[in-house]
């Protein structure tokens, strides 16, 4: 079962989106902040963190930029999810983190799903 | 010519010059004699300005200067005289400052508005006192002055305005800012929940439940595409949205949409016409431009008649692309061909097969294309139907991009 760590800061956000995705059979952690998903990655390894851009205090690029910073994840699979449509500028920021895709929310689910097998296979 | 002389000249100069300024920037001022045979020994119980005419024997301008003429809009001192009176509109005020100086023998001193004899109001500064047998006033023009504070006063006035309105713009665009994010964060969870339902995540519906599950569905899309829009007309008017600029295929871009609109031109058997030239890869926001294609489909559906034709073509023109989509069915009148494009403007269709919509299509279009540096416009055609064509230029190189989004 692929383990995905799934960020985000709306309440009602967060528990739909993990249960759309337990019902494809992810494991799913959720988190509703950038410092429990930090406190979650020194524990355990995810083959996918789903991440929300905008969000208080540490923000999704800042974590981002956290897990990009740490030799240890380098290699760790980042897909954005946001509410606002990326302008070019901000586009370009991203592309720095180097994530593997982004999605403006809301989405399609049927369209998150098919991402989401090319990125993680199955 | 010696040094006395040369002295001498230059005086005389300065003298010429200090006349002039006299006559332009020098107050007109006017003292004038209004003599009373005697001083009444009773005067009248009220004592108006027409009470005091009865009293005064004779009017004397006693001192003028260059300026006076002009300042009361007069040929001569002599018709000033004569016509001394009309300067006073019987108001409350001149004819309280008059009674006073009639009442008590010492200063007074007013400012009042008089009405010169041919044209403007002039502003005066009087100063006035009786003796025994006259009234004597002394008034200077400060109209200058006046206008003066009194455009000053203006400026106040339209600074605080002008602030006012700054702060108001301030707050309705945090408004819009805040809204942006807030009205569109509970979508995703409603929107992921509805279709879970739908996709029997949660366990399988029957029939009454899927169609209900259905109807949902399609008000809720409905729902978010008029918040997405209203946030976006609202970015699109102050400038707030941001292209994301890469070098796309426009073909495929507009593929992309027909695909999506598949379903309700086969429903409505409406015809669609695809003559897409081979074009030059060009610089575009592809998800933007998506959303004019799609809002022109849309629009288009939505008065073509059944069984009518939609034609989609793009083609190279010198510098610019011109796509154009064109629809059967009723044409527009020329007074809303350019109105289409405002905001919350919507056309009455005769036939109305899809009513509703935010009006704000057309007008998110035209900001879209603007921004890529291209024209949109509409033509109603003769023979019926209507035709929305946009340009989007090949050199994107001086594009206009939106301030950044922040956050």
């Amino acid at each position: 079962m692929k383990k995905i760590l799934l960020v985000d800061d709306e309440p009602e956000v967060l528990a739909a989106e993990a249960e759309l995705l337990q019902s494809w059979n992810y494991d799913v952690t959720a988190v509703n902040s950038a410092k429990k998903a930090v406190a979650a990655l020194k524990k355990g390894t995810f083959d996918l963190v789903l991440l929300d851009i905008l969000m208080p205090v540490m923000t999704g690029r800042g974590l981002a930029q956290y897990i990009r910073d740490n030799p240890g994840l380098k290699e760790q699979k980042i897909v954005f999810l946001t509410v606002v449509q990326l302008g070019e500028a901000g586009k370009l920021i991203i592309k720095e983190l180097n994530p593997i895709d982004y999605i403006t929310k809301p989405f399609d689910n049927n369209d998150l799903r098919k991402r989401l097998k090319k990125i993680l296979g199955g | 010519m010696n040094m006395k002389e040369k002295m001498r000249k230059n005086e005389k100069k300065i003298d010429l010059e200090q006349r002039y300024d006299l006559l332009h920037a020098h107050p007109g001022i006017l003292q004038v004699e209004l003599g009373l045979d005697k001083f009444p020994k009773k005067l009248p119980k009220k004592l108006t300005l027409a009470a005091i005419r009865r009293i005064v024997k004779t009017i004397t301008v006693v001192d003028a200067n260059s300026a006076t003429l002009r300042a009361f809009a007069t040929f001569s001192i002599m018709e000033l005289e004569k016509n001394f009176y009309r300067l006073f509109s019987p108001s409350k005020k001149t004819e309280g400052f008059l009674r006073a100086i009639v009442h008590h023998s010492r200063l007074f001193r007013l400012e009042i508005a008089l009405q010169s004899l041919r044209g403007p109001i002039v502003h005066v500064l009087v100063c006035g006192y009786r003796t025994e047998n006259k009234l004597l006033l002394i008034m200077v023009d400060i109209t200058a002055q006046k206008r003066e504070e009194e455009l000053d006063a203006f400026d106040r006035r339209q600074r605080l305005v002008l602030e006012s309105l700054e702060e108001k713009e301030a707050v309705a665009r945090q408004l819009l800012r805040i809204m942006s994010h807030e009205l569109k964060t509970p979508l995703t969870p409603i929107q992921v929940r509805l279709q879970m339902l739908r996709d029997g995540n949660l366990g399988s519906l029957n029939k009454k439940q899927q169609i209900s599950v259905l109807s949902v569905i399609k008000n809720f899309d409905r729902f978010a595409t008029l918040i997405t829009n209203i946030v976006d007309a609202s970015k699109l008017s102050r400038g707030a949205l941001q292209l994301a600029l890469e070098y796309e295929h426009l073909e495929v871009t507009i593929q992309q949409v027909i695909t999506f609109v598949g379903p309700t031109l086969r429903k409505n058997r409406i015809k669609l016409i695809l003559r897409l030239a081979k074009l030059p890869l060009l610089q575009f926001d592809a998800d933007r431009l998506q959303q004019v294609f799609f809002n022109l489909l849309d629009n288009a559906l939505s008065f073509t008649p059944k069984g009518g034709t939609i034609t989609v073509t793009a083609k190279k023109m010198k510098n610019n692309i011109l796509v154009c989509v064109q629809n059967t069915g009723e044409s527009l009148h020329v007074d809303e061909l350019e109105r289409i494009f405002r905001p919350f403007y919507q056309v009455v269709a005769t036939d109305t097969r899809k009513k509703g919509g935010t009006g704000l299509g057309l007008a998110i279009c035209r900001g879209i294309v603007m921004q890529h540096g291209g024209k949109i416009w509409a033509e109603g055609l003769q023979r019926g139907g209507v035709k929305i064509l946009f340009t989007l230029p090949c050199n994107t190189k001086k594009l206009r991009i939106g301030r950044r989004e922040k956050k």
